[in-house]
């Protein structure tokens, strides 16, 4: 084949275009994507050999790594962490796995809002899920507390949120809505007749569920749970607005800290983040063994499955209440105290006389605080910078993973590559890039683009699947009707692949937008003064500031996003009408 | 005209490497029809797609009237976009965000055309959907995209026209009117036509010459009426109307030839001697009362099939040997029972090349 891709020049006609085109297209993403995601994590290796700060002549050394796994403190925090995210993954699905049961199997009412849990995580940021949750279960000022106090007259808290269960609590509320979403189609693709099989051969209820669907689901099951653990524990916000006043400090809580260290340590927050990449190694090595005969699973085949629904009958009350408490815990009760504390100069219990003390003080004191403007501002330009350039990048890799014929090792590398970051963990990737813009002489350390860089790579993996699953809508045929009616490369591009795959990338767009608003594991390594960004800003004002201010603050900010959404989704809806 | 010299073809299956086209060559005369014919997977498709040039052969040369598209020898490869062709896919690749009219308009307005309006209204006319020129392509009915499909193809005066089965996704009685409609076309266009289709119906009634394929080869280029009355190879008289293969020894006799085969001596009126194969159209094996005479013979019925207007048969002599199909007019026969077949000698026919 290579032999026809040279250009051979002749009189009258020129070589293929498209050959050379899509090889073209191919080598630019293999070098822009292999350089967002591979040095930053290459140089955590050369920062454990070294004991020298970013640029300064490198001293090679194996007393960094010596130093940093020879000491108790991070394996006893690697344990808890451990702990942690196992104890997180395993409640995550095991409720989420029984509310896609029940919204999908049975004739619960709780599917009419399960589309609310979906929406739960896009309304709250996870550093507005937890700062809520402080607010009510804090030991002196939390509202749950307080009600116990003022109310029935319980003098110590009740609840104490600075607690590792407490760590649990909010971790698991955070993580709820994503394990539901990624259980749902499991349990809408499995084939009832696999169950109904069952029973007419004599099976009760729980023995079908113990011999037939949970071994037919057990990869979905096994593949969610190892997902699920490497987020918690690549997480920061629990760690970091919870654990650190606690003083439970688990392995990320540890990176931070070194990191934060006057002078900073970026050695030592290497040699941890190599720990955390090796983990992270193995467990993806295991979510493929676990998810390899997945085929061997298939449920679906080609025809339309109306499953026959279980009665819940007298349970029905239950499973809406259940429905309804879960929904008040990851998204209502967090909001409402979020608001309340907001018009509140101090925290307090509802009652008549604290409506008396309702102001708007706080959100006055809230736009007088520069950085915090500033950094709705930066989070906004970066989120939509990242998701445009994100959405292009996974926009190129999906059309050439679909469409191009030769060459398909590199285009399954480009594929591999852009989709690492799903399984690695935000803050290595800030630590890695602070590192690598601190010895490259490319200025970047400290400005926007560095964050830009960190959230394009961070989110490239959604924004690849999201165009995948556009695109892979479109017959090829009519790009190749194009192609015979005379239409080049660009032509074909612009007039029919992106105005019929226009909705899949705007909901890219929209998505990876949305997520780099929220982000701070990667962040927090990265922000300066001047290039501040929301969640860490949030993170900041909770070390140092009063917590009703903060209430105001993201109150403003989380119906400037409602507003943001609902026009984006009217315009990307628009444009998938006329398309 | 369309020159196809030695294209050669080949996929990446797994560890091994599939010859989709093995050294494929024909010529298309200018205002012809030709087709494609095969069995799926015999690389009728892939050899299209080469000529439109959507799919790069390994080796071979390709002309689309004199200018040379493809040479693996010159390295010349020019784009699909670059070769003024005009093609109707199988899904019809009917744009559904453009309305009729900008469907069959594109292909002007990419090329830098003139009288966009007037020729893509022309082009509609043709295919009678003028009256439909500002609906949404999608909301067509599967004959009407077909149409839209066709218009678009030929509203750039192609040097080629390129069909790749496109009624194929049609129910039957749509596909027969639009069949009609094609020659009828064709007739008044006389666009040099590449067509690629598996049913040997179409085929037949629609080209000027046919070529059959197996495993990307051509086993046999003739006229339909050729191909049906004089098939050269086993493959092209099985795979056209499902004739009965016989083997056998040929010997010559006053009137023609006398066979011995596998099921019985059998008279023939055509010239023939040494080991041959001979074929029977299953329509050429009729029932008749019981009685001695050439060409007639007793057999057991092992097996019908009911059809509409014909009745499957499947026959054997009673001492055994191979299974004869016939497709006759009759009622149901009692299973099991005998009956007597006659086969004119003239429908006795001799194949010239024999296996390939």
């Amino acid at each position: 084949m290579a032999t026809h891709d040279i250009a051979v020049a002749t009189a009258r006609v020129r070589p293929a275009l498209q050959v050379s085109t899509n090889a073209w297209l191919l080598a630019a993403l293999v070098l822009s994507v292999g350089w967002l995601i591979v040095p930053p994590l290459a140089i955590l290796a050369y920062g454990s050999v070294t004991d020298t700060p970013p640029a300064v002549a490198p001293h090679f050394t194996l007393d960094t790594l010596h130093y940093a796994y020879a000491r108790q403190r991070i394996w006893s925090a690697l344990w808890r962490s451990t702990l942690y995210a196992a104890s997180t993954a395993s409640l995550v699905l095991i409720i989420g796995g029984f509310l896609a049961w029940l919204v999908e199997r049975t004739d619960s009412r709780v599917k009419a809002f399960a589309d609310l849990f979906a929406l739960a995580p896009i309304l709250m940021p996870s550093v507005l899920l937890i700062s809520g949750w402080i607010l009510l279960l804090g030991p002196k000022s939390g509202m749950i507390n307080l009600i116990a106090r003022d109310w029935f007259g319980i003098a110590g808290p009740v609840l104490d949120i600075y607690s590792f269960w407490g760590m649990v609590w909010v971790g698991t509320l955070q993580e709820l809505p994503l394990a539901f979403l990624w259980l749902w189609p499991a349990f809408r693709a499995m084939n009832p007749d696999l169950e109904e099989a069952a029973q007419v051969a004599g099976a009760g209820f729980l023995t079908t569920l113990r011999r037939i669907t949970l071994p037919i689901l057990r990869p979905t099951i096994v593949g969610a749970w190892i997902i699920f653990f490497i987020y918690s524990l690549g997480a920061l916000s629990v760690p970091l607005l919870i654990g650190l006043p606690a003083k439970i400090f688990l392995y990320s809580t540890e990176i931070y800290l070194a990191y934060r260290r006057v002078p900073s340590d970026l050695n030592i927050a290497s040699a941890y983040s190599l720990m955390f990449l090796l983990v992270t190694v193995v467990s993806i090595w295991a979510y493929r063994r676990a998810t390899r005969d997945a085929s061997r699973f298939v449920t679906v085949t080609g025809k339309a499955y109306r499953p026959r629904l279980i009665r819940l009958g007298r349970w029905h009350y239950a499973s809406t209440t259940l429905g309804i408490v879960l929904l008040l815990l990851v998204a209502g009760l967090p909001l409402f105290v979020l608001v309340w504390n907001a018009f509140l100069p101090y925290p307090q219990a509802p009652s008549f006389a604290s409506i008396k003390l309702l102001t708007g003080r706080n959100f006055a004191a809230a736009l007088d605080y520069e950085p915090a403007k500033r950094a709705v501002v930066n989070s906004l330009v970066l989120g939509v910078g990242a998701g445009v350039i994100a959405t292009v990048l996974g926009a190129l890799i999906a059309w050439l993973s679909l469409r191009m014929k030769s060459a398909r090792g590199w285009v399954a590398l480009v594929d591999q590559l852009a989709t690492a970051p799903l399984a690695i963990p935000g803050m290595i990737f800030g630590v890695g890039l602070a590192w690598l813009y601190l010895v490259l002489p490319v200025p970047i350390y400290g400005t926007r683009w560095i964050l830009l860089l960190a959230y394009v790579a961070i989110h490239l993996p959604f924004a690849v699947r999201i165009c995948l699953s556009g695109l892979s809508q479109l017959h090829p045929e009519l790009e190749e009707a194009g192609a015979v009616a005379g239409a080049g490369w660009l032509t074909r591009m612009t007039r029919i692949v992106l105005r019929l795959a226009a909705p899949s990338l705007v909901a890219s767009m929209l998505y990876v937008a949305l997520r780099a608003f929220r982000e701070y594991a990667a962040s927090i390594f990265l922000t300066a003064p001047g290039t501040e960004v929301f969640a860490v800003l949030v993170l900041d004002m909770w070390e140092g500031g009063n917590s009703n201010i903060l209430s105001a603050y993201v109150t403003m900010v989380m119906a400037l996003l409602s507003v943001l959404a609902i026009v984006f989704n009217r315009v990307g809806r628009r444009l998938g009408v006329s398309a | 005209m369309i020159s196809v010299r030695d294209v050669a073809k080949r996929f990446d299956a797994g560890t091994e490497r599939v010859h989709a086209l093995d050294g494929v060559g024909f010529v298309v005369e200018s205002h012809s029809f030709f087709t494609l014919l095969g069995p799926s997977g015999c690389g009728k498709s892939t050899l299209l797609r080469c000529v439109a040039g959507l799919e790069t052969p390994d080796a071979g040369e390709i002309d689309i009237g004199v200018q040379p598209v493809f040479s693996s020898a010159r390295g010349i490869n020019l784009p699909p976009n670059r070769r003024r062709i005009g093609m109707v896919f199988q899904s019809y690749a009917i744009w559904p965000h453009m309305t009729v009219f900008q469907n069959v308009a594109f292909p002007l307005e990419v090329q830098r055309r003139p009288d966009v309006r007037a020729r893509t209204l022309a082009a509609l006319e043709v295919v009678g959907l003028a009256s439909m020129a500002d609906r949404y392509a999608s909301r067509l009915s599967g004959g009407q995209q077909q149409r839209v499909a066709f218009a678009r193809a030929i509203v750039a005066e192609p040097d080629v026209l390129l069909l790749d089965e496109p009624l194929s996704n049609l129910d039957a009685a749509l596909r027969e009117q639009m069949c009609a409609e094609l020659r009828k076309l064709h007739e008044r266009l006389r666009l040099t036509t590449l067509y690629v289709t598996h049913d040997q119906g179409e085929a037949l009634s629609l080209s000027d010459q046919i070529a059959v394929m197996r495993d990307g080869r051509f086993v046999e280029v003739a006229t339909p009426e050729a191909l049906w009355n004089a098939p050269r190879t086993i493959f092209a008289a099985q795979f056209l109307g499902g004739a009965n293969i016989l083997a056998g020894e040929a010997q010559h006799a006053s009137g023609g030839a006398i066979v011995q085969t596998g099921f019985g001596v059998l008279r023939t009126t055509h010239v023939a001697s040494g080991p041959v194969s001979v074929f029977v159209r299953p329509e050429n094996v009729s029932l008749v009362p019981p009685g001695e005479g050439p060409n007639r013979f007793s057999c057991a019925l092992v097996g019908q099939r009911f059809q509409g207007d014909t009745r499957n048969l499947e026959l054997r002599l009673p001492n055994g040997g191979p299974v004869l199909r016939s497709r006759t007019r009759t009622g149901a026969l009692p299973a099991g029972g005998a009956v007597t077949i006659e086969i004119l000698p003239e429908h006795v026919e001799v194949l010239r090349e024999g296996d390939r």
